[in-house]
């Protein structure tokens, strides 16, 4: 016995002495926009509808999870003409934290997922065996007290394999997708020293050559989910730009030096796509897809605004961009866009300002992270809502019907209490928590006047009087 | 920041603003704001072969023109 655990330290001690064992691996081809996880391999640039859906899923953990569950399940009962249900007709879920648990099921599994998605993760204690895994399991710890490269985020990757997605990669992704027509997902993380989003898509991975088709969904998750101070940062290498034969896009000069007084948001993303290239950056260390944006909206609001992507378009690809089909090229000219952006954010009762004394460290804390993330999300949500209804896009020809699933706007004080009082956690939901997250998800999306304008632009159903959204005119 | 450009050309073709296919030939076509590079698609029977500009301060109704003429 003494034996093998003195073969199994020297093994584990020869491998931390090594160099990193990258969970990414290289790009052994050059960079190609008709392979990998990526907007231009998946159906949907291509697909037939002349609606747009795209849903956003914030951070949150189980509270989040469960709240875009119930935003799914309300999709999954909504029909809408030619006998499909508005969930069959998604496109995009862009999601942060405990949303890309809900969102990359979503993918893998469809509308199977609506099914068990209670028992399979959100009523289960995850927490608990993330705990029992990194602490509890004899190789684990064996791992985590002596290979310098083993950290408890890799256990969470692990663990999030048993629970949800089965050692799936992102070549099973791709493969699902393509064959049932499924939203494309993008799972958002962030990079903690550029400061910016890290999404696990391979037109993300091209500008660091590396090969995200056959890592664990799983993986992009645990990243998502990455919270930080409770788990470490994940660790991805960058592969030197030459061995893939990356290629800037064309735009990136132009962006870089000319339009930094014109436009400062094009040249700062310019300069995120520059801090990726350094050929001083050889790792990229990544946390919480909440620290850069917490409710997911700021890759789809790129994509309304911009066609600057981090790849270079090749024989008609693309990244990642809306303009050409808002602008009515084929293969796919579109008339309505409708984004539901789930926002699992809690307002908090009133505690430390109940008394004179000082909060402790944790409070502040708290205070210090979660106040900038609040205010960035809702400067988000309002950038949208500026940029949609400006006249020209009014006029356009091109609805969009922004709609917004956020607790503060339940109008029923009890439900209110019931969800806002759920932790962010991985801990299991109690069966109140949950059905209260269900008939939030509920109460927000039907009491939205975008979404019943959207509803009666498609369905002609019934518009409730009252109810008015401002950036889709009526038009029946 | 939203732009407009119009590209007049005799011809309906696919307009490429940064190598990206984005719009169609005479009608206004919405870009973001700053320095593109305007050409575009099927055949090179036209000219100039691209035009660089920066766009800015445009409406839909007075879109920054880019002229191409057909060889």
């Amino acid at each position: 016995m003494r034996k093998a655990v003195f073969c199994c330290l020297a093994v584990v001690l020869a491998a931390g002495c090594g160099s990193f064992p990258a969970p990414n691996p290289p790009l052994t081809h050059p960079t190609d926009l008709a392979t990998g996880y990526r907007w231009a391999t998946t159906t949907i640039p291509s697909r037939s509808s002349r609606t747009f859906v795209i849903l956003t899923f914030s951070g949150g953990g189980t509270r989040a999870a469960g709240l875009s569950y119930g935003v799914l399940k309300q999709l999954e009962a909504t029909p809408m003409p030619g006998n499909t249900h508005l969930i069959d007709n998604v496109d995009v879920i862009s999601s942060v934290s405990g949303g890309s648990f809900a969102s990359m099921d979503y993918a893998m599994r469809g509308k199977e997922m609506l099914a068990t998605f209670e028992k399979d993760f959100l009523q289960k204690p995850v927490q608990t065996m993330l705990f029992k895994s990194a602490y509890l399991n004899p190789a684990n710890l064996f791992k985590l007290l002596f290979d310098p490269h083993f950290h408890r985020i890799d256990v969470a990757a692990e663990v999030y394999d048993d629970v949800l997605f089965h050692n799936a990669t992102f070549t099973d992704l791709l493969t699902v997708q393509k064959a049932n027509d499924r939203p494309f997902i993008i799972a958002n993380a962030t990079e903690l020293e550029i400061g910016s989003r890290f999404e696990w898509t391979q037109d993300q991975f091209d500008p660091i050559c590396s090969d995200i088709m056959p890592m664990h969904v799983a993986r992009a998750v645990a990243a998502s989910s990455d919270f930080p101070f409770l788990l470490p940062p994940m660790t991805l290498e960058k592969y030197d730009a030459g061995t893939c034969k990356y290629q800037t896009p064309i735009w990136f000069p132009l962006a870089r030096n000319d339009d930094a007084y014109a436009n400062p948001s094009r040249t700062r993303y310019a300069t995120e796509l520059e801090d990726y290239l350094d050929p001083a950056r050889r790792y990229l260390h990544t946390l919480d897809g909440g620290i850069a944006d917490n409710i997911g909206l700021r890759g789809p609001l790129h994509a309304l605004i911009s066609t600057d992507t981090f790849v270079q378009p090749q024989n008609g690809r693309t990244g990642f961009t809306l303009i050409p089909l808002l602008n009515q090229v084929p293969p796919r000219p579109i008339d309505k866009v409708l984004i539901i952006i789930v926002n699992a954010g809690t307002e908090g009762e009133v505690t430390i300002d109940k008394t004179s004394k000082l909060p402790g460290l944790k409070t502040i804390v708290g205070g210090v992270s979660g106040t900038p993330m609040d205010n960035y999300s809702f400067d988000s949500i309002q950038l949208l809502l500026t940029t949609v209804s400006t006249p020209d896009r009014v006029s356009s020809g091109v609805r969009y019907y922004p709609v917004v699933v956020s607790f503060p706007l339940i109008r029923d004080e009890n439900l209110r209490k019931v969800v806002n009082g759920i932790g962010t956690s991985f801990n299991a939901l109690s069966d109140e928590q949950l059905n209260g997250l269900k008939q939030a998800a509920d109460v927000l999306i039907h009491q939205d006047p975008c979404f019943e304008q959207f509803l009666h632009d498609v369905n002609g159903s019934p518009m409730p009087s009252g109810m008015n959204c401002a950036s889709a005119p009526a038009t029946h | 920041m939203d732009e407009w450009i119009l590209v007049q050309f005799p011809e309906s073709r696919t307009v490429l603003v940064d190598d990206t296919p984005t719009g169609v030939t005479n009608k206004a076509i919405l870009v973001q704001r700053g320095t593109h590079v305007v050409a575009l698609g099927g055949d090179q029977n036209y000219s100039p072969p691209s035009i660089t500009r920066q766009v800015v301060n445009t409406t839909k109704a007075n879109p920054m023109l880019f002229v191409f003429t057909k060889l």
